[in-house]
């Protein structure tokens, strides 16, 4: 049997030494939030780590998330990931178009049953299927399709996520989410709106790493990323807590960089790496730059009030919405969890797996 | 080292200071080493500039061009290192402070130096 290509033969083969390829791991340790003192370990799980296929769907989006990923200028460690995975299918990006596109994506779940990543970026519409089709196939009948054989389903961007801009109010095609649809399968929600490029790639590097999906929180995200709030890590904090705000985009308090939440910021309610993962190649981020988080990685973000309204002010009738919608959910999200938890327990055996206990 | 200590004034550096305060001990004490990841934190630029300049440079400055280029200080507190990894190889600076006696990345590994003993032999032979 020929040998399979690993990270570190390609690494080596970009003329990485030894030295640099622990510089890549003490950059992926960060990357996913482990302690340093892992380095060793994650070195030798990514040393073996063998390419994996992923195929992209991409439904009814704007492109933002592609573009997200893809806009690095330079060798970074996002584009190193990126270059390493095997992206079989991608209609944006592939040269392929139609029926070549789609042999591609048939040809690809069929060698890599049960072990392929699903990526999808876009809401699903279930109206009338002649909404967004690709190759005469409609949207729902695709990622239907693709998922049977996932191993497991990565929906970036807030469209696949929570039903983003398309599921916004009044929601013309009945636009929802990938975990509307698919149920029996291991989803990790990657929302933002674009997300951020290194919560992309740090969910690929843990799948590499420890060849599982990373731990979630109850909408779905990756803990290590969306763990915390925007404002638990918001470095104007010490201004809220001493009650100094700025009242205008123009006024002294804004000059002197004190809290947003009066400007509407969503920062408290919001759950992001913004704060520390920061934008274009880490120069800032919305609030750095003087304007309050509008809170894009939380589900129905377009439709919970003014986004230059305070958090203090909400409008009645989304309150009463957002209730029914919390009680409605929570009923039918205890059920279903219950009837899928054993098909998915199922996708997830079938996939070699390491904790970090492993490691250590 | 005579230059004099700058007194960093910036709220969100302030804490990391002690940080690096609790780590240096724990160093002259027990040889333990500590890495703290400012990338992890709340920082904006400016209090990552003022930290760096309360902790101004020492004696030992290190480039590594592995994989990208990397900058090594040590900081005029010796056993307190800064390490910096360029955007090229990160989609961000990454900054961290080392508090150890020698940051372990710059130590030559067993592979690098295996090759680099082969091609000695090849240039040799
Ligand atoms: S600007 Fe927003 S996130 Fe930052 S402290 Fe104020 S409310 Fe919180």
């Amino acid at each position: 049997m020929s040998k399979q290509y690993t990270l570190m033969d390609h690494l080596q083969g970009q003329g990485i030494t030894r030295r640099g390829f622990l510089k890549f791991c003490s950059i992926t340790a960060t990357m996913l939030a482990l302690p340093p003192s892992l380095i060793p370990q994650i070195a030798k799980a990514l040393e073996s780590a063998k390419r994996p296929s992923v195929i992209w769907l991409s439904f009814q989006e704007c492109t933002g998330c592609t573009e997200s990923i893809t806009r690095s200028h330079a060798p970074t460690i996002e584009s190193l990931i990126f270059d390493f995975i095997s992206l079989d299918y991608h209609h944006t990006l592939q040269a392929a178009s139609g029926h070549a596109a789609e042999a591609a994506r048939e040809q690809a779940m069929k060698d890599n049953e049960d072990q392929y990543i699903l990526v999808v970026d876009g809401s699903i519409p279930t109206g009338n299927p002649g909404f967004s089709t690709i190759a005469g196939i409609d949207n729902k009948q695709m990622l239907i399709d693709t998922a049977k054989h996932a191993a497991a389903i990565v929906a970036v961007g807030t469209c696949a996520t929570y039903g983003g801009l398309p599921h916004a109010d009044p929601n013309p095609t009945n636009a929802v989410a990938v975990s509307d649809i698919i149920k029996d399968k291991p989803i990790i929600n990657v929302p933002g709106c674009p997300p951020i490029p290194i919560v992309m790639t740090g969910v690929l590097a843990h799948f590499l790493t420890f060849g599982t999906i990373p731990d979630l929180d109850d909408l779905g995200r990756p803990k290590m990323f969306y763990g915390n709030s925007i404002h638990d890590r918001c470095y104007r904090r010490p201004f809220y807590e001493k009650g100094l705000f700025a009242e205008t985009f123009d006024d002294e308090g804004a000059k002197a960089g004190w809290c947003l939440f009066k400007l509407g910021c969503k920062g408290p309610t919001t759950y992001n790496a913004c704060a520390t993962a920061k934008w274009n190649e880490g120069t800032s981020f919305p609030i750095e730059a003087g304007a309050p988080c509008i809170g894009c990685s939380q589900p129905d973000f377009w439709d919970n009030g003014g986004f230059y309204n305070a958090l203090s002010q909400p409008t009645i009738s989304i309150g009463e919405t957002a209730a029914a919608a919390i009680a409605a959910g929570a009923v039918a999200s205890v059920a279903a969890s219950a009837i899928h938890k054993s098909a998915k327990a199922k996708a997830a055996k079938k996939h070699h797996t390491v904790t970090t206990d492993d490691m250590e | 080292m005579n230059s004099a200590v700058k007194v960093c004034t910036h709220q969100n550096a302030i804490p990391i200071l002690h940080e690096i305060k609790h780590a240096l001990l724990k160093l002259a004490e027990n040889n333990q080493a500590t890495t703290i990841d400012l990338s992890s934190l709340p920082m904006t630029s400016q209090d990552t500039e003022q930290l760096l300049s309360t902790l101004g440079k020492g004696e030992v400055n290190v480039t590594l061009t592995s994989a990208g280029e990397s900058t090594f200080w040590e900081t005029q507190f010796p056993g307190v290192w800064v390490t910096q990894h360029q955007p090229h190889f990160s989609s961000k600076q990454l900054t961290y402070i080392e508090i150890c006696l020698f940051p372990s990345l710059l130590m030559a590994q067993q592979a690098d130096i295996t090759d680099g003993l082969n091609r000695l032999q090849e240039i040799m032979s």
